[in-house]
């Protein structure tokens, strides 16, 4: 009945005990089931689809497909008048929308979830570090949301647009406006662990994710210097000059690398608050 | 074993205040490597709290608990490697097989190999009744098949110390005989520490029992010391007539101590608890004849239970 001699212990202390295990279990509901296929499928049919419309329609009194450089557009209303660049930006805005609006469902899902469920002290109560169970499923669910959501999306996008406009558009600027895409998604899955780790119920939660997720970049109109410390300037133009996220797609120099530092420092206190409220949990 | 004692598990004034509500006072147990041992209380008196602070799942407002000679503050990392736990209301990931749910628990004890791991799953699904269902999802389970899952789970490990909270709560009477079973099997190989408030249960496996009550520890015992010395004979009556001037007038005698009464069809039982066995075996019966237009249907002397000491320290087990 002791024998354990045919099995190799865990022998490990501090914030990693119970991290992999964790960790393994969070990927397989995304990777060991048909999670991952349908959030790609539906990203592709949104995402990819509505690009596809702006991409392959004919072209307007308006706008056309210009071979004019790409870091020529410094401004949205030059951007107005090429349907590539135009197609571009509604993919962008649309994606930095909607991605974040599934990094906020799946972190609530992890922490309030699972302390509704009562899951959070069965798993607890197992030689598990607080610590390791908020890291491991934010790991898993960044991987999910990373490759579901931004690399594959990212990927078919670049073909969409590479046929549309004859490989000019830089593959590096695209890779670095599809990762501000994974930051802004980040910042609110961050967010949510954090909110999450407060509130005691999903409404507060998802309430206060979502409005600062669809209401923050609206409000940069009226409140431009939101935009100077929040991912909300990214995708949506703040001036006259084309937002952050464009111009690196567009391999165009960016005007201020502020809002994007402040984002990893915000998603890092996020999560720092998340370790602290979650450690100080009762359950 | 860490300790320099044969205890597994200490506390010393443990006390844990819920918002502003003293869930537990100055708790002081200690339990015995090997031992079954028997938490009682009514609902409420703390028993939960207890095994929450014991795990780290909740903090101590005051007061400190070894488990194993390590603090449950500090070290709780540590203790539950050693530990086996099933809650009173056992949640699992529902999407998962019954086999998933014991190889992700083996998962946090075990690192490999796993044939070796998938070995344990199986023994422990076997151990438990479970071999046949293993690969159904979780959330098709019956209260009792789960609470069977919880015993497993919780005993994946081969725990130093397994710690129930309520483990037959739930159960059906079949169920319940074999989850008992399951503790006595385990006996041998680990001291079990179980809440409960089924008290032929604890009669039936526990050596050891403590009862607690408005988060206060009434007391603690080996059983078998508890029932010898739970002290005062009952006497028993079972009476037709006018019985309430009869029972005024025994109620009266100084060696009566308490008269609990309860109707049963065409007459009343009497449980008459006593501080003199010898004058209530000669004087009891006598007096309640001739105190009025009674007739006595049957009499006799009852051997204390658990149940009795323990409605007894618990004022009727109720616990507002």
């Amino acid at each position: 009945m002791n024998d354990t001699s045919t099995l190799k212990v865990i022998i490990g202390h501090g914030w990693r005990m119970g991290f992999t295990n964790l960790f393994h279990a969070a990927s397989s509901s995304w990777w060991s089931t048909k999670k991952w296929l349908i959030q790609t499928i539906i990203w592709l049919l949104f995402l990819n689809g509505m690009l596809a419309v702006f991409l392959w329609k004919a072209p307007t009194e308006t706008s056309s497909v210009t071979a004019a450089p790409y870091n020529s557009f410094t401004s949205m209303e030059a951007v107005q008048h090429d349907q590539t660049v135009s197609a571009l930006v509604v993919f962008l805005t649309f994606s930095a929308f909607a991605l974040p609006v599934v990094a906020i469902i799946a972190g609530q899902e992890a922490i309030i979830g699972e302390r509704q469920l009562g899951t959070a002290a069965w798993v607890l109560s197992k030689p598990v570090s607080r610590p390791a169970f908020i890291l491991s499923k934010l790991a898993a669910s960044s991987l999910g949301i990373l490759v579901t959501g931004v690399v594959i999306q990212g990927l078919v996008a670049y073909v969409q647009l590479s046929l549309r406009t004859g490989s000019r558009l830089p593959i590096a600027g695209f890779s670095g406006a599809m990762g501000l895409l994974f930051l802004n998604c980040m910042f609110y899955l961050t967010l949510t662990y954090m909110l999450g780790s407060i509130f005691t119920n999903r409404g507060s939660v998802l309430g206060i994710g979502l409005a600062t997720a669809l209401i923050g970049p609206t409000i940069l109109g009226s409140l431009p210097v939101f935009g100077e410390f929040t991912p909300w300037s990214f995708f949506v133009p703040v001036t006259e000059g084309v937002p952050a996220g464009l111009a690196v797609a567009l391999g165009q120099p960016l005007a201020s690398v502020t809002p994007i530092i402040c984002t990893v420092l915000w998603s890092i206190l996020f999560i720092i608050v998340a370790l602290i409220r979650f450690e100080r949990e009762e359950f | 074993m860490d300790t320099s004692n044969s205890f597994v598990l200490e506390t010393h004034n443990l006390s844990k205040i819920y918002k502003g509500v003293q869930a537990l006072t100055d708790l002081n147990l200690t339990v015995k490597q090997h031992s079954i041992f028997g938490f009682l209380g009514p609902n409420g008196a703390g028993k939960t709290t207890t095994i929450k602070l014991l795990l780290g799942l909740a903090r101590p407002t005051s007061g400190s608990a070894l488990v194993f000679g390590h603090d449950i503050r500090r070290e709780s990392v540590t203790i539950r490697k050693r530990v086996g736990y099933l809650a009173q209301e056992p949640r699992y990931y529902e999407h998962m097989t019954a086999r998933e749910t014991l190889r992700f628990t083996a998962g946090f004890f075990y690192s490999g190999p796993a044939p070796g791991i998938e070995k344990r799953v199986a023994e422990t699904l076997e151990l438990v009744g479970l071999a046949d269902k293993a690969d159904r999802p979780v959330q098709g389970f019956s209260g009792g098949e789960r609470q069977r899952l919880g015993i497993a789970q919780a005993q994946i490990n081969y725990p130093d110390l397994l710690i129930l909270d309520e483990p037959a709560a739930s159960l059906d009477p079949q169920g319940r005989h074999d989850v008992l079973e399951v503790m006595e099997r385990l006996r041998k190989h680990t001291t079990i520490f179980y809440s409960t408030h089924i008290l032929s249960d604890v009669q039936r496996v526990s050596d050891t029992v403590s009862i607690l009550d408005h988060g206060k520890l009434i007391c603690q015992a080996p059983i078998e010391e508890l029932l010898n010395s739970s002290g005062a004979p009952i006497f028993t009556l079972a009476i037709k007539g006018e019985t309430e001037k009869a029972r005024l007038c025994v109620s009266s005698l100084p060696w009566v101590v308490v008269i609990q009464t309860k109707p049963v069809k065409n007459h009343v039982s009497w449980e008459v608890t006593v501080s003199d066995e010898s004058l209530a075996e000669a004087q009891l019966l006598n007096l309640v004849q001739s105190s009025g237009e009674v007739s006595v249907l049957e009499f006799g002397r009852r051997k204390v239970n658990l149940e009795d000491y323990y409605l007894r320290l618990t004022e009727g087990g109720k616990n507002e």
